[in-house]
């Protein structure tokens, strides 16, 4: 015994370490159903004691077992606040927008339910009330799933409504499988328009479900005056490489998603040379813009499902669509990446990229929340990224940021002119495309003409 | 799994291996550590396991026909410069015995115990200069110091064998008879060869056509089909293999034990992804000796596996994300200043990264009662760039020294001779680190770079030694972009942009540096000092029994804990970009 105590003696460090693991994982087993509770470890890689430093990294500290503390934060409370009354107002309107998890794997009823509560959420703004009076009651547009049909991409749509698919319409785990690309390259073609659609009037397509229907056209840079474009790390790329800062706000840090979207402290920048740090709630609550351009997704693939980040997704666009009454709110569909990556990388790949953009195009409902997908423009037929336009995969390169912008200026909506012309200031001879300009340009993006 | 600074390494698979290794019987210990070794790299591929195990059978049956071709040849060699050299060799090793061998791996004696013993004194010996630098550190360009040519390169030489033949040696052979033995396959073409000893060349070759051929086809085929297809740490296990038939054949190795030994060291856990390239002899495999494991070379082993856990994750991992970024923007619209930064940061990613995972290694042989194998030794001290590559990557070097160097002639047949050896030395090195272009660009660089200050500016940097210091602080760092870079345009595109009266970029932000420096400075200064003073690790180390030293690695050692569990490998908290 006397030998095995003057042996330990001779390794501190070896002990310390076995030491502080223990006491680690006490710690852990102390606030593991309190403030470690939404922590999850995996057991055959990572010790117990990882959901210590996983609260670390989310200002949860160890002595807070010890303490009692539950760490609030003021930002979070009055996004709960927020997002309460959202689900307050909904349920005294016909959208029962909550109706959805009756079933486990497939969104059918928020899919379709969707477009209403955003069109009860539009209503503050009084620009476009009267365009869209409920035309089709809500219940009648619950579909029946069973009578859904799977498309040639696997894809569940309701026959009634083509435009429609069912967000989570692969089978189980396929999320987390790498297929090659030509099995889903082309998939997000459903929610694009057919090549040979023709549109009777100059604002029709655009997943509309009622009212008047708008089609994306040519800006010039003034559009951006009153623009806010919120994103991730790619967003933050087309701000600095993209030449984007000099004409709209951008709000980007890299890692933000459609989890933490509101309370993340992101870097703002404005078109006067504002630089500061602020989150976007806290954004949206001080100031008003006409467009935001919304741009998250890629971080989250790895948390599953897409459902769930289905119904993250549109619960961020109420809130914003509640703070920004005024604003054409832009999904920007996840950018695919480029081949190398997807056939090596389990999460982030073009499969994975395409049923999340499936699922949150149908949320786009034409009228004053669209959908704009740039990948037709970044990827080959396949659906992946030109290598040539990234170097990591994921990230388009410095020289190829232009080339979004450039998708931007060519792919907007006005509904008049006070949404082009927005509060900026205009410069003398700024060409303002009339709303009557012929729309034989740019079908490209939509889809929306099967409603009558 | 088999990265060692991963959770699922050090939470998982590390005590368990170590409780039962430690429960094994220490004569039984490489059968464990062979186990071991078999889990972990079937993890990875089950495929690539096969070709190991496959390759280490056929290795070990050439090597039982050149033992057999050896013991049946008379007792060769002449020794004919035996006596110059036993004094030297005795100096040798009395040096070796008291360095790092008995300091890291034996049990401490008492009074050392209480003192705290002088770790590390080689790393001393590279501060004061002294003769220990030389013997245990140097590699091609031995005969640097002029007029001392001859006897430095017997050193080399001489130092070697030291570790491959202490255990023969023991056996009251005379001292200086390996030396001399080992000066000889030439010496051995010209006589009359026994049958037996001609099978046992044959076997040889047969052995060494095998391992290169099979690398030079994995290599090919990861080239030109899929990059995965080169099996996991192949290039180092290879040259263990190739290194353990060379020594049987030499004589080197004297005693062979079984399969089980022999096997245990080509496929060791420890070693099997990025070396060291540790000799049979280094890792006393040739004795029957146990493994014994003493609490004080654990402890050791534990203070090197987090210190080197360090460099990894809290350094290199960080300055990574710096390269990755700039890889991201493209190295066309970069600005020249975030280009330069990037050349310094990828040489710092690359020297911690390498530096801390030889550290790791190191100090999980010592765990399981190996002595330590160097592999670097503060490489950006150097005075030149030959110094430089006679600190880095030790063990590399030396092998490319003991057996492609010296049995081409080394230094001795003449300048032009030299000149010939170091380029296919030095190309032979780029080869081995990758079969792209950019690699062979990069070893007749060096090589090419070695030669001219061996050659033309020896005086010079011997009169103002900053030249070498400038070289490299200037060269290196450029040498490891080339290093970096393996589509040969984007790697024009990338030295344009250091040097931009070439030409022009597409798209620069001309202040895209700035953001990187302020984020990246605090990594940036830490690499420098610890790179430019050896004194910081060399204290570390030697006062790892200091409580605040204690303290300081016990936090390191949870830090980087946070950063392996905050960062990737958590495939549910994934938010990176």
């Amino acid at each position: 015994m006397k030998k095995f105590l003057r042996r330990l003696k001779q390794m501190p460090l070896f002990i310390l370490l076995l030491f502080s693991t223990g006491l680690l994982s006490l710690t852990a087993y102390a606030g593991k159903d309190k403030q470690y509770g939404e922590y999850e470890t995996d057991p055959v890689s990572e010790p117990f004691c990882a959901v210590v430093f996983q609260g670390l990294k989310d200002g949860i500290y160890p002595w807070d077992i010890l303490t009692g503390r539950v760490r609030t934060n003021e930002t979070e409370e009055h996004l709960e606040a927020l997002l309460s009354q959202l689900d307050a107002e909904g349920a005294g309107t016909a959208a029962a927008p909550k109706v959805t998890d009756n079933r486990d794997t497939s969104p059918v009823q928020e899919e379709t339910t969707e477009p209403e509560e955003h069109a009860d959420t539009t209503q503050p703004g009084g620009q476009e009330e009267e365009a869209q009076q409920e035309s089709t009651s809500p219940v009648e547009r619950i579909p029946d799933a069973e009578t859904w049909e799977e498309d040639e991409y696997g894809s569940l749509v309701d026959p009634d409504n083509p435009t429609h698919l069912l967000a989570d319409s692969m089978p189980e785990n396929v999320n987390h499988k790498v297929m090659p690309a030509v099995d889903y390259g082309v998939a997000n073609r459903q929610y694009m328009v057919a090549d040979d659609t023709v549109f009777n009037t100059d604002k029709a397509g655009l997943f509309a479900q009622n009212g008047e229907y708008y089609t994306f056209r040519e800006v010039n840079d003034v559009y951006f005056s009153d623009a806010l474009v919120i994103g991730d790390s790619r967003t933050v790329g087309l701000r600095e490489y993209g030449d984007l800062r000099p004409y709209a706000s951008v709000l980007a840090k890299e890692s933000l998603n459609v989890y933490n979207l509101f309370t993340k402290t992101l870097d703002f920048t404005t078109p006067d040379g504002t630089f500061e740090t602020t989150t976007l709630l806290d954004l949206l609550l001080s100031k008003q813009y006409r467009k935001v351009y919304l741009s998250v997704g890629i971080n989250e693939l790895g948390i599953p499902d897409t459902q769930t980040f289905y119904q993250k997704y549109r619960e961020a666009l109420g809130v914003i669509r509640q703070l920004q009454p005024d604003a054409i709110i832009y999904i920007q569909g996840i950018m695919h990446v480029s081949k190398q990556r997807s056939s090596t990388d389990k999460i982030f790949n073009n499969t994975c990229i395409v049923q999340r953009n499936t699922a949150i195009a149908s949320l786009a409902n034409g009228h004053d929340i669209f959908y704009l997908d740039m990948n037709p423009e970044f990827c080959d037929e396949n659906g992946d990224l030109y290598p040539e336009l990234s170097a990591d995969g994921i990230h388009l390169k410095a020289s190829a940021y232009s080339k979004w912008h450039e998708f931007l200026l060519a792919n907007a909506i006005y509904r008049d002119e006070d949404d082009y012309l927005g509060t900026g200031p205009i410069e003398e001879g700024v060409k303002i495309p009339g709303v009557t300009v012929p729309l034989e340009e740019e079908g490209g993006e939509e889809t929306g003409e099967e409603e009558d | 799994m088999i990265v060692f600074s991963g959770t699922e390494f050090i939470f998982r698979f590390l005590p368990v291996f170590l409780v039962v290794y430690y429960l094994t019987p220490a004569r039984h210990r490489d059968i464990t550590l062979l186990l071991g070794s078999i889990f972990v790299y079937a993890t990875v591929d089950i495929r690539y396991l096969l070709l190991l195990l496959a390759l280490t059978a056929i290795n070990y049956y050439l090597g039982e026909r050149i033992l057999a071709g050896r013991s049946g040849a008379p007792a060769a060699a002449q020794p004919e410069r035996v006596q110059p050299e036993s004094e030297q060799l005795e100096r040798v090793r009395e040096l070796f015995r008291s360095g790092i061998r008995s300091e890291v791996s034996a049990d401490p004696s008492p009074r050392e115990q209480e003192t705290g013993p002088a770790f590390a004194p080689e790393h001393e010996a590279a501060d004061g200069g002294t003769t220990g630098e030389i013997i245990f550190h140097d590699i091609f360009a031995e005969e640097e110091a002029a007029g001392k040519e001859r006897e430095k390169a017997a050193f080399a030489e001489a130092k070697a064998h030291l570790m491959e033949s202490l255990a023969a040696k023991e056996k009251k052979k005379p001292a200086a008879e390996k030396p001399a033995e080992r000066k000889r396959p030439e010496k051995r073409e010209t006589g009359n060869v026994p049958a037996a000893q001609l099978a046992g060349r044959t076997a040889l070759l047969l052995a060494v056509v095998i391992d290169v051929a099979s690398l030079i086809l994995c290599k090919y085929l990861a080239l030109k089909v899929q990059s995965f297809i080169l099996p996991l740490g192949m290039s180092f296990y290879i040259f263990k293999m190739i290194s353990y038939q060379a020594d049987l054949y030499r004589g080197v190795i004297t005693h062979r034990p079984g399969f089980v030994r022999t096997a245990a060291y080509f496929t060791m856990f420890p070693q099997i992804t990025q070396g060291p390239i540790m000799r049979y002899g280094e890792g006393e495999f040739d004795s029957e000796k146990p493994r014994r494991v003493s609490a004080f070379s654990i402890e050791n082993g534990v203070v090197f596996f987090v210190i080197g856990l360090s460099f990894k994750v809290l350094l290199a991992d960080r300055l990574g994300i710096l390269w990755n970024e700039i890889a991201k923007i493209g190295y066309e619209s970069i600005s020249t200043p975030l280009a330069w930064m990037g050349a310094f940061c990828y040489s710092f990613q690359l020297y911690f990264d390498f530096w801390g995972y030889s550290l790791m290694a190191g100090g999980l042989g010592l765990m399981l009662g190996f002595p330590f194998i160097m592999d670097f030794r503060h490489p950006y001290l150097a005075d030149g760039i030959a110094d430089f590559y006679r600190r880095w990557h030790l063990t590399l070097g030396n092998w490319f020294r003991d057996y492609v160097y010296i049995p081409m002639g080394g230094s001795r047949k003449g300048a032009l001779r030299t000149i010939l050896n170091l380029l296919i030395v030095w190309g032979l090195t780029g080869l081995w680190h990758g079969g792209t272009l950019n690699f062979i660009i990069w070893g007749f660089v060096l090589g090419v770079l070695i030669i001219l200050e061996k050659f033309l500016l020896k005086g010079a940097m011997r009169a103002h030694p900053a030249i070498g210091h400038f070289h490299v602080w200037f060269f290196i760092p450029l040498t490891w972009v080339i290093f970096a870079i393996d589509d040969l345009k984007d790697l024009g595109m990338y030295f344009t942009r250091l040097f931009p009266f070439f030409g022009t970029g597409v798209a620069v932000n001309h202040l895209d540096f700035w953001p990187y420096l302020k984020l990246y400075l605090p990594y940036f200064v830490a690499a420098a000092l610890l790179s430019a003073m050896s004194q910081i690790f060399i204290r570390t180390v030697r006062n790892r029994r200091n409580p605040i030293v204690l303290l300081l690695l016990l936090v390191l050692f949870w830090v980087c804990v946070y950063y392996m569990v905050t960062t990737a490998g958590n495939a549910f908290m994934y938010f990176s970009f």
